[in-house]
């Protein structure tokens, strides 16, 4: 994904925090926290969990900083991935039971929109979840399906091959394909825009 | 990188990859390339972004104040070391004064401490570091270790299908292999289970130690004319066992002996080494 400003913002921020500053854990907090607690949510069900998740997420942010390294991915892709571990571990857990709720795409990109966030934030992520969106729509609907249940709800393959009724063997390939498709889309959508605002520029 | 390199790396971001792929891949990336640091990176990136399709959603408002409150509880703030005098002032209702020398000596003091504080901690994290590298390290053995001892499981699994495919045959014959004469009361010996149907020789030899380094051992098909066609190249393991798998060539036509020889590493064209095993055949 192209370096733009959201992501030096971001970057400068890591290196406060790397310095022992709060007002840098503050600065990723108010941009990120939605979307992390939204993830949470969507996982463990239950608000007072996904807000301790939350907290623990940004709160091994602020201890392991040391360990962030700007070349190797951007805050942001390291609180998702480590929001999402951290809540399946918490859902493992305690051993309940997984319930996949039904993604609303159409309301998601609405809402994106009056998230009542700072402009240039809402710029940035209303943009981005826009293209998420649409790309995870036009996925054929078995791979969207599997990909969400597996990522969005933190079921094993086993446990979508079940819910699904399908062999393990074609839950793997809805998830591989749905993925690649995915990521194949969103690359392309990322290079478009570069190339539009390089042209731009000129 | 290839695509397939690619996807992987996407899968493995996902925990989409099987427990052995992942293991494999985890031990690989202990050495990665800039180039696969890049493509893990983006296929990270994607899979970041994935949560915003989601209908947003918000904590509590008090939310932040613990997490913040955490930070401070812990005394994990910057601010706690502070370096530098602390700075008095007075103004020009007040009545108290600091001599100057106490204030130079409490500046000093202060200085003295919060460095050797620092000093400490410092140190404390550096500590930290190396035992966080040196627990990677470990980590990255171990997984390394697992991965070979997987594909050591992978690879009897084969061997055990092998010989069960052969057992099965509808049409089976077994030749033993035995030492010449001369060296009768060793245990080293041999079996051939032979398909005749599928025309493979499942052989399996026991007690054959190791060859001398710079040889191998090979197998040769004898023919009634006397004549010796070479055939697979193999070594034993360091209990002097061996497996495998060879297709019998249709066009020698009946075989008369099977032979087991040492020869230079990588074979021979003709026998050169001495007879280690020997059987009839038909």
């Amino acid at each position: 994904m192209a370096v733009n400003e959201a992501n030096l913002d971001d970057i400068t921020a890591m290196a406060a925090v790397a310095r022992g500053e709060p007002e840098g854990l503050s600065r990723l907090y108010d941009r990120y926290h939605r979307l992390v607690f939204t993830l949470c949510l969507r996982i463990l069900k239950d608000r007072g969990e996904a807000e301790d998740v939350l907290i623990e997420v940004f709160q091994e942010l602020w201890e392991r900083s040391a360990r962030f390294d700007a070349t190797r991915g951007s805050p942001l892709s390291y609180l998702s991935t480590l929001a999402r571990s951290r809540a399946i571990d918490r859902l493992r857990s305690r051993g309940g039971k997984i319930r996949a709720a039904s993604l609303d795409i159409e309301h998601a990109g609405q809402q994106a929109q009056s998230t009542g966030a700072t402009p240039g934030e809402s710029a940035d992520l209303g943009e981005q979840c826009q293209r998420v969106t649409a790309a995870l729509r036009a996925l054929d609907p078995e791979y969207r399906q599997a990909v969400e249940l597996s990522f969005y709800d933190g079921l094993s393959h086993s446990e979508i091959a079940a819910k699904l009724d399908k062999p393990l063997g074609t839950v793997k390939t809805y998830i591989r394909q749905g993925l690649i498709r995915l990521r194949d889309r969103l690359q392309s959508r990322t290079a478009d825009a570069v190339s539009g605002a390089n042209s731009s520029d000129e | 990188m290839t695509n397939d390199e690619r996807d992987n790396l996407l899968l493995y971001a996902a925990g989409a990859l099987s427990d052995a792929e992942a293991v494999e891949l985890r031990s690989r990336l202990a050495a990665a390339s800039p180039e696969e640091i890049g493509v893990l990176a983006e296929a990270e990136a994607v899979l970041a972004h994935l949560p915003l399709a989601l209908p947003e959603e918000s904590p509590s408002v008090g939310a932040k104040s613990r997490l913040m409150g955490k930070l401070t509880a812990h005394g994990q703030t910057s601010s706690s070391m502070r370096i530098g005098p602390a700075v008095t002032s007075t103004g020009s209702t007040s009545s108290t004064r600091v001599p100057l020398w106490m204030a130079l000596a409490a500046s000093v003091l202060i200085f003295a401490v919060s460095l050797v504080m620092v000093m400490n901690a410092h140190r404390g994290k550096e500590d930290l570091r190396q035992q966080a590298r040196a627990a990677d390290e470990e980590r990255a053995t171990l997984q390394t270790a697992l991965v070979t001892k997987e594909l050591t499981l992978q690879n009897m699994q084969t061997k055990l299908a092998l010989m069960t495919d052969s057992i099965s045959a509808e049409k089976l014959q077994l030749v033993g292999l035995a030492m010449p004469e001369a060296n009768a009361q060793r245990k080293t010996r041999g079996r051939i289970l032979w398909d005749k149907d599928k025309n493979q020789w499942f052989i399996a030899v026991f007690d054959l130690a190791p060859p001398a380094a710079g040889r191998e051992y090979e197998l040769w098909f004898i023919t009634p004319d006397q004549k010796k066609h070479p055939s697979k190249v193999f070594n034993t393991n360091a209990a002097g066992d061996a497996m495998m798998m060879v297709e019998v060539p249709k066009e020698l036509g009946p075989i008369a002996l099977a032979a087991i020889t040492d020869e230079p590493a990588g074979g021979s064209p003709v026998p050169t080494g001495s007879i280690h095993l020997v059987g009839k055949v038909e």
